[in-house]
């Protein structure tokens, strides 16, 4: 039956009452964006979570070097705890040295104890490293003038260890192109759900 | 949902969690069926002979200082440690030996004030070895020489009594923890770094007859000279 003379309004999406510019919803837009960082944030709290549970700056290193083989492959993963006061003979301490890019795993092979007892930290130690698959010890690989490594320079003693997880990192670091196209896969993924 | 790239995805999902879970199994097991208690294995080190000789032991001295060279006797079996979680275990033999007195713990005792606290031992590696399978795992050395020479802080290591050698492990998993081990077996008796050779060949270990100084009350165990 018609109805001569009525107009119908078309039926108001949901929607329009937001922005709407042609082709960009951008309320769509906002939220999609909120789930793209939601990602990398998530990362981070669990990353400074786990640091603060160390007591570790670096709780998590990629081995990068072979000088530990063959315990530690280039890839590995190791896991650290810092919050031993005093370092062992046969710990595997990470020390990250002053101007180092990277930190160095090694092994602690000699451990010097010495007193002091006027400082708040009762025993200062001296230690010296070398990587298990090296043929000499690490001085030629300390600062000029340091002869040994101290505990504040150490980011933490290794405990944990997972093989070949590492290589996502280290393919994402010597090849950019590829960390490129994981986070566009990453952001449309999440935009064009 | 059943494209390709959604099929992809599903059994990506599922290779990662699978493994995992398996890594996650292997890792826990192992650590469990290590052996708790690192006395129960047989590890014994006996001090064979020890030398000082005065000179550059490493490629780094820019001064001559006095360095330790030692040779030991070490019985060692160290299959319990193997399971299927085992990648290597890196034994390493260790020498122990009181610290050399600071002089700012010297200074207190001179003011009187209260004794700085022992700050324990300075410890130092002689030997290490990587063991990568359960049938190398029993080791027997005798008059084994030492990888590597001690040198102190002080730049002097004759005389200093109440040294030991103790034996100790790392074992490597191929996932999971890191465990340190030792035994109560595997320490030496107390023994003394001797005085200086006489001789005065800095510069090489070798074995030549160590003249010994008369210091009195010497554990002379460790200064003699072995039949080579």
């Amino acid at each position: 039956m018609a109805v001569a003379g009525l107009s119908r309004r078309p039926p108001s999406h949901p929607m329009k009452n937001c922005w709407t510019f042609p082709l960009i919803n951008v309320r769509r837009l906002l939220s999609g964006s909120l789930m793209v960082f939601l990602i990398p944030a998530t990362a981070y709290m669990l990353w400074k979570a786990i640091s603060l549970i160390t007591d570790s700056s670096h709780p998590i290193v990629v081995v990068i070097s072979e000088s530990m083989e063959p315990a530690f492959k280039r890839g590995d993963i190791l896991i650290l705890w810092n919050r031993q006061s005093l370092v062992k003979v046969g710990d595997i301490p990470v020390c990250w040295l002053p101007g180092r890019s990277l930190p160095m795993v090694h092994r602690a092979i000699s451990v010097i104890n010495t007193s002091i007892s006027y400082a708040p930290v009762k025993v200062i130690q001296q230690i010296l490293t070398k990587g298990d698959n090296n043929e000499v010890d690490d001085i030629a690989l300390y600062p000029p003038g340091q002869n040994w490594i101290y505990r504040h320079q150490i980011v933490g003693l290794v405990w944990g260890y997972i093989p070949l997880l590492g290589w996502v990192t280290i393919a994402l670091n010597e090849y950019p192109w590829l960390k490129a196209i994981v986070m566009l896969t990453l952001v449309l993924g999440i935009l064009l759900d | 949902m059943h494209s390709t790239l959604v099929r992809a995805q599903n059994v990506f999902g599922f290779f990662t969690t699978v493994a995992f879970i398996v890594g996650a199994l292997v890792a826990v097991t192992g650590y469990f069926s290590l052996p708790s208690d690192g006395n129960s294995l047989d590890v014994s080190v006996d001090l064979k002979n020890v030398q000082v000789a005065r000179g550059r032991p490493h490629y780094y001295s820019s001064k001559r200082e006095e360095y330790a060279q030692i040779r030991f006797d070490l019985d060692a079996d160290l299959s319990p440690l193997f399971t299927w979680n085992t990648k290597q275990v890196f034994l390493y033999i260790m020498a122990s030996y009181p610290p050399s007195v600071s002089s700012a713990s010297r200074d207190s005792k001179k003011k009187g004030s209260s004794p700085s606290p022992n700050p324990g031992p300075s410890n130092a590696i002689i030997y290490d070895k990587i063991i990568t399978s359960r049938d190398e795992a029993h080791l027997e050395l005798r008059n084994q020489r030492s990888k590597y020479q001690i040198t102190d802080i002080s730049g002097r290591i004759a005389n200093r009594h109440n040294a030991t050698l103790e034996v100790a492990w790392n074992v490597q998993p191929w996932v999971g923890a890191l465990t340190w081990g030792t035994s109560s077996e595997g320490r030496s008796k107390a023994f003394a770094f001797p005085a200086l050779k006489s001789t005065g060949a800095g510069g090489g270990g070798a074995a030549t007859a160590t003249k010994k100084k008369n210091v009195a009350g010497e554990q002379t165990m460790g200064s003699a000279a072995p039949a080579a």
